[in-house]
């Protein structure tokens, strides 16, 4: 009988030992890797890409299980999380703006769900890792760098962001909204202006671009006058609040998601952020893709948009018709 | 302890309930398998590689619905038929017999999702993916840990509880478990004393959805995290320790 009780001990020892084994392991060598090779690429971003943007100025608070090992350049060390919740984001700990990451490996097995679930099928789905394309490294890297520009952004320029958002938590509920008005007319609306913001981006053609561009700007202006007929005051008011701020922030951080990749040279996956221009999304997921569209076209029109961006953080839209005007 | 494991094993394989309901579920999950249209990410998937963990997603339901039934009744019937006069005359102790009752209800719960396995070996077959069969088989013995975690919960809640309250609260568990990572998302939005009153109850319930994860991993071929199977391990182990230490009144 001893015997049973001393080997079923003993299974336990084992248990717990390898938990605490497996809890102390550490950060994988490839998250490690990853980090050092965003930091290298800093001064290169910060030169060819965003002038003022140095990814190595911020500390890199990266999540596996329930540590986060803070990296600041060549320093790292561990703390319990800050954040209540998994997720990938920039925010201010003891004064200090940090990047949040998740590992490679925590970030690979989550997928989609850190960003949220579609539906209840992908949800399901998302249960099982169904999704087996791992995320690439340059893809972690170009996140990586998302996260640290709203770092930058929320360092700098939180004021003036903000400003913006007075509303950011007073979501339209786009169904009900959509349900007062033709659904199929706005929907045509929204996707004629993803055709031509695409077009516009894609072409070779400099003067192709301008035309395409402006009608770009014209259609987006017909559905706003359209929606006015339609819509409260109020609402039109918080969908262009909306669309103000995710376009310049989110919509910014993405494009700079893509001129990582451009610049690690993934343009098979490039192309993928592109073709999301012209394909409608719903909720604010849209003025992601939108907004980094508008950034493209801002580095054909006005290669200097990118020193007043958030400085004087008038909406990207308004800064590209400026750049059009008398091309 | 031995011949009481394979005394009860004996007599649930010779019940026709494990077959009836494991030849349906083989029959559903194929048929849905071979004719359900399945999208994720606005494609419809066709590839077997991609529909074998949607599979599996089916045989993990069923299996852990056999897991309940098979369990949540060994130990009451035993106390009713008053076999346990037989057994504890011997000098066998009370903890003994409930854990070795357990342990066949653990066992055939293994053999269930065994059974219900062949749906899966069947569509790999037919898709004509035998090297997929492998990682399938790891793959269903990660489940296993699950299933056994499961029937080890229902096995223990029998002991004091009547069937039907067993039974809801093993699905409930179930489910709980298998949307364990979303719920823990919801509680963390929480503030205050429902935050801690629902953090202690989701720290009570095993996390389905951990280990279902790693076993998709395998069969997908992802990076499989040992960290949530061993913590499926020790909750095995504690749920079976506790089996130890609890007992019911004879009748």
């Amino acid at each position: 009988m001893k015997k049973i009780f001393v080997i079923y001990g003993l299974i336990g020892v084992v248990l717990i030992s390898s938990l605490i084994y497996l809890g102390f392991q550490g950060l994988s060598d490839k998250t490690e890797e990853l980090y050092g090779k965003a930091l290298d690429l800093s001064k290169e971003v910060e030169e060819n890409l965003w002038k003022d943007f140095n990814f190595g100025d911020y500390p890199v608070a990266i999540r596996q299980r329930n540590t986060e090992y803070v990296f600041r350049k060549e320093e790292m060390r561990k703390r319990t999380p800050v954040l209540p919740v998994i997720a990938c984001t920039a925010y201010p700990v003891d004064g200090e703006v940090n990047v949040f990451m998740l590992s490679k490996e925590e970030l690979d097995t989550l997928g989609d769900f850190a960003e949220g679930i579609g539906n209840e099928e992908e949800f399901l789905i998302n249960q099982f890792g169904l999704d087996k394309k791992k995320m690439i490294d340059e893809q972690y890297l170009s996140i990586m760098y998302h996260e640290g520009l709203h770092a930058y952004q929320l360092k700098y320029y939180e004021k003036n962001l903000m400003n913006i958002a007075k509303d950011e938590y007073k979501e339209i509920d786009e169904k009900e909204v959509l349900r007062r008005v033709d659904e199929e007319a706005i929907v045509s609306y929204y996707e004629k202006e993803g055709e031509l913001l695409y077009q516009a981006i894609t072409t070779q053609d400099d003067k192709e671009s301008i035309s395409l561009a402006k009608e770009y700007v014209s259609a987006r202006k017909k559905r706003i006058q359209f929606l006015e007929k339609h819509w409260k005051r109020e609402e039109l008011e918080v969908l262009k609040e909306q669309e103000h701020y995710y376009e310049l922030v989110e919509g910014t951080a993405k494009y700079m998601e893509e001129q990582i990749l451009k610049y690690l040279e993934r343009e098979e996956i490039v192309e993928k952020y592109l073709k999301t221009i012209k394909e409608l999304q719903e909720g604010k997921q849209k003025y992601y893709n939108t907004g980094m569209g508008i950034c493209l076209l801002l580095d054909r029109f006005n290669i200097s948009w990118k020193k007043d961006a958030f400085r004087n953080p008038i909406p990207l839209n308004e800064r590209l018709e400026d750049a059009l005007e008398g091309l | 302890m031995g011949a009481i494991i394979i005394n009860s094993l004996r007599e649930k394989i010779r019940s026709k309930t494990i077959y009836i309901v494991g030849g349906i579920g083989v029959a559903i999950i194929l048929f849905l398998a071979l004719n359900g249209s399945f999208s994720f990410d606005d494609k419809i998937l066709t590839d077997c590689h991609e529909l074998v963990p949607i599979v599996l997603v089916m045989v993990n339901l069923f299996a852990s619905i056999l897991a309940i039934m098979l369990s949540l009744s060994t130990i009451p019937k035993e106390f009713e038929r008053k076999t346990t006069h037989l057994v504890l005359v011997r000098g066998i102790k009370q903890w003994q017999f409930i854990l070795a009752l357990t342990i066949s209800n653990i066992i055939i719960s293994l053999f269930s999702i065994g059974l219900l396995s062949i749906s899966v070996i069947i569509y790999a077959l037919v898709q004509g993916e035998i090297q997929v069969l492998l990682k399938i088989l790891g793959s269903i013995l990660i489940l296993g840990l699950n299933i056994s975690v499961l029937s080890a919960i229902t096995s223990w809640l029998s002991i004091k509880l009547p069937e039907t309250i067993t039974g809801f609260i093993g699905i409930l568990i179930y489910f709980v478990g298998v949307f364990h990572s979303m719920l823990s998302i919801f509680v963390k939005t929480r503030e205050g004393f429902s935050r801690f009153l629902l953090e202690g109850l989701m720290t009570l319930v095993p996390n389905f959805a951990a280990v279902q994860k790693q076993s998709g991993q395998l069969v997908t071929g992802n990076y499989v995290d040992i960290y949530p199977l061993v913590l499926q391990g020790l909750f095995l182990y504690i749920i079976l320790a506790l089996t130890f230490v609890t007992f019911r009144k004879e009748v």
